[in-house]
């Protein structure tokens, strides 16, 4: 949704730990050929009690106060009175000492579908009934203060220039499903934000990339390149492929897939060298510690990561750990990170050499889990690589229709995000093990795209999408990064002990352009809802099927689809009896990347609209 | 209220909605060198380092807890601070001091004789506080606290 009165261009990462906002001006009617440069809004946020201070980041941490913890007034911010929560870094830094009043990886929760996503349940498992909010509610937080921070330091008053008037990029992790996206969009309208569309965030890093290399960037891929984004977020992985090719003399840019949501990420890492240090500290001296000295820990775990991978010489990053009280010198606790734990944990543990045919061990899954995020079950990046590759051999057939199949889609480029990947190390061996396996197919080892900015490209990128939808740069062609399909149970003899075998109509095909819509014919598959009561679908997807069309029917096997969370609408009965109505279906995917699905009632022009996040029920 | 300013605000509510609320007021800190004790503590245990008995420690000891405080309460100044020294030359550098400087800034000592011009040598180029950013309070803080005591409840 374009704005038509918009100053600026906006692009918005809403990270798992962290947010960020860039912006540019709108460029003027037949201005300059050169691009308005982009640049990051300072943040103002709660940074301690009764004190804001603007940052770059806004932690993506909302902290409920209780009645008697903190001073009146702390959480006040320069555009309003304290309202009883605040969201960024003073909500870490409180919620690291009241964890039962904290919310974090919101957004983690809004992908998951075995929840109902608004409903109130966060902080999970705290007994705080006054500070729980859904998912969907931290969110619109979250962007409710950038609105008001943007409205503050850039609009003062003048409301042309209120974010809500501004044309907004939105960024979501590639492997987000339609009903993730929809929420999102949800929070954005509940913000106030008129103007958004979604982009994913291994587009937005490589739109970074190609802002940064400027006309560079022409020379530095080629046709036929094929490259792999690897994005590494604090909380979550996340991986796309996208084709280099010629229309017109043009390069043309084509994201080709996109992997699985992967609950794993840079905290991890840190996480994971901290409880190393911890164990052993318990092991041999038989110290524990407490919450606060474990942050600590985990803060000079961070600290010497990146001083040991950035410096190879050094053997050894020292380790204090304060002492608890007001004895700092007696009470210290003094350890060391040596160089050799730090690379079997990070390098071996997590980006592990491995052959293409390996796959990461999987939990054994059992329906949706009600308990706690699905954190990924095997931590080796490297591995869910392999299996992303992997899923794509059909696309490669496709691409590469001459050339023996190599059981997987191969990159030719590796592009890095994530501030996981300032330690260079990570990145060589990441580059080691895609060029070891395509050596093994006889396929030149990939380059890497240098220049990239870790940390911050998310929102950078997408600010310059929304000055590239402008015409004032290139855009990345996209379409659904999966195929959804609802489920139908096959009319078979009922046997009892067996289930009826489940198929797969697809609603919507792999790559269905934004902007455009299909229907599908119900008479084949006999669709049929009853009138006057909620009618529901089981709602399926895939990311590696890419030629089913519209309507067609195929079996389901686990390997290749994803269940989601059953999708449902309701047919008035119109005063009349219930009755069996006969429908169509239609699917729209639409400019701004959200899909609506909807039935029709044959003979009618009443769409009925499918939602994706049907609440819970009683019973 | 005067019944006319009552009036007032009656047809200026009527005609333009509720008044908006008065913007919240950020406190600054009646005690601004306990404040900033405060931060080097918070950020860098500082004020706990300088009052713990060290004679028990060894070198060793001390150095470990050290290095820590001395990061932490760097990063705090350089954050919340710009220092510069009072004079551009160097240490062990000639500089001639004109008369009627400011004895506030420069410390003299040697053959101190007359009103000047100076020539000596610089021992120490002196620091100058250019810029002090103290974050604002919240009301009723009590000012001359420079560490809250920390309990955790059970």
């Amino acid at each position: 949704m374009s704005a038509p009165n918009a100053r600026y261009v906006v692009g918005i990462d809403l990270g798992t730990s962290n947010s960020a906002l860039a912006y540019a001006p709108m460029p003027g009617d037949g201005s300059a050929l050169e691009l308005p440069k982009v640049e990051l809004l300072k943040v103002d946020q709660v940074a301690a009690p009764g004190s804001v201070e603007a940052r770059e980041l806004l932690p993506s941490v909302l902290y409920v106060r209780g009645e008697a913890e903190l001073p009146e007034g702390a959480l006040q911010l320069p555009w309003r009175a304290d309202p009883g929560y605040c969201v960024g870094a003073f909500a870490r830094e409180q919620g690291a000492r009241i964890a039962s009043r904290m919310i974090h990886s919101a957004k983690s929760w809004l992908s998951h579908s075995g929840v109902d996503r608004q409903a109130r349940f966060l902080p999970f498992q705290s007994r705080e009934e006054d500070a729980k909010r859904s998912p969907v509610e931290v969110s619109t937080a979250l962007l409710e203060h950038f609105r008001a921070a943007w409205n503050h330091r850039m609009a003062q008053g003048d409301a042309s220039t209120d974010l809500a008037e501004q044309d907004i990029v939105l960024c979501v992790p590639a492997s987000f499903d339609a009903a993730a996206r929809s929420l999102t969009m949800e929070a954005a309208t509940a913000a106030g934000l008129r103007h958004v569309s979604l982009l994913e965030e291994p587009q937005a890093a490589f739109h970074s990339w190609i802002e940064r290399a400027g006309e560079d960037w022409r020379k530095r891929v080629r046709v036929g390149d094929i490259v792999l984004v690897v994005d590494v977020g604090g909380g979550t992985t996340d991986f796309s492929l996208i084709a280099v090719s010629d229309a017109g003399g043009e390069l043309e840019l084509r994201r080709l897939a996109v992997g699985e949501h992967i609950l794993l990420g840079g905290d991890n890492m840190d996480l994971a060298l901290a409880y190393g240090v911890a164990a052993n500290l318990e092991a041999e001296r038989g110290r524990k510690l407490d919450p606060a000295q474990m942050a600590a820990l985990v803060q000079q775990c961070r600290q010497g990561k990146e001083a040991l991978l950035a410096d190879p010489s050094l053997a050894a990053h020292p380790i204090a750990i304060l002492g608890k009280g007001s004895s700092v010198v007696g009470g210290t606790i003094r350890t060391e990170l040596r160089r050799e734990g730090l690379e079997q944990m990070l390098v071996d543990g997590f980006f592990p050499r491995c052959a293409l045919g390996d796959r990461p061990a999987r939990a054994a899954r059992a329906g949706f889990r009600e308990a706690g995020l699905p954190y990924a079950s095997d931590p080796a990046v490297t591995l869910h690589l392999a299996r992303f590759l992997g899923q794509q051999h059909e696309a490669a057939r496709e691409l590469f229709p001459g050339l023996a199949d190599k059981g997987a889609l191969l990159p030719t480029a590796i592009l890095f995000n994530g501030g996981v990947f300032k330690a260079q190390p990570l990145q060589q061996r990441v580059l080691e093990v895609v060029a070891s396996w395509c050596q093994g197919v006889g396929q030149e080892p990939p380059r890497v795209l240098e220049g990239a900015e870790l940390d911050l490209a998310v929102s950078r990128g997408a600010a310059y999408l929304g000055l590239a939808k402008r015409g004032k740069g290139v855009r990345i062609r996209g379409g659904s990064p999966r195929a959804y399909y609802i489920g139908i149970e096959s009319a078979a003899p009922a046997v009892p002990g067996m289930k009826a075998p489940l198929k797969a109509m697809c609603v919507v095909p792999y790559g269905m352009e934004e902007g455009t819509s299909a229907t599908i014919d119900g008479r084949e598959a006999d669709l049929c809802v009853w009138t006057g009561e909620p009618a529901a679908f089981r709602f399926l997807s895939s990311t590696t099927r890419r030629h089913d069309a519209p309507g067609s029917l195929t079996d389901v096997d686990a390997e290749q689809f994803e269940e989601h969370q059953a999708i449902e609408t309701t047919l008035p009965a119109k005063g009349g009896e219930p009755r069996p109505a006969e429908v169509d279906l239609r699917a729209e995917l639409t400019e701004i990347g959200v899909l609506n699905l909807s039935c029709v009632e044959r003979g009618d022009d009443h769409e009925y609209r499918l939602e994706f996040n049907v609440r819970h029920r009683e019973g | 209220m005067h019944l006319a300013a009552a009036f007032k605000w009656f047809f200026k509510i009527l005609r333009e909605g509720e008044p908006a609320p008065p913007a919240p007021v950020f406190a600054s800190s009646s005690e601004p060198a306990i404040q900033l004790l405060g931060l080097l503590q918070k950020e860098g245990r500082l004020v706990d380092f300088l009052m713990e008995d060290m004679s028990g420690f060894s070198d060793a000891e001390i150095g470990a807890a050290a290095r820590d405080i001395h990061g932490k309460c760097r990063n705090l100044l350089k954050e919340r601070a710009a220092l510069e020294p009072v004079v551009p030359q160097a240490e062990g550098a000639p500089i001639e001091v004109p008369a009627g400087f400011d004895a506030s800034a420069i410390l003299l000592s040697g053959n101190v004789s007359g009103a000047g011009p100076f020539k000596g040598t610089v021992n120490h180029r002196g620091w100058r506080v250019a810029r002090l950013d103290l974050p604002t309070v919240p009301h009723g803080a009590d000012p001359k606290v420079a560490a809250p005591a920390e309990v955790e409840v059970r």
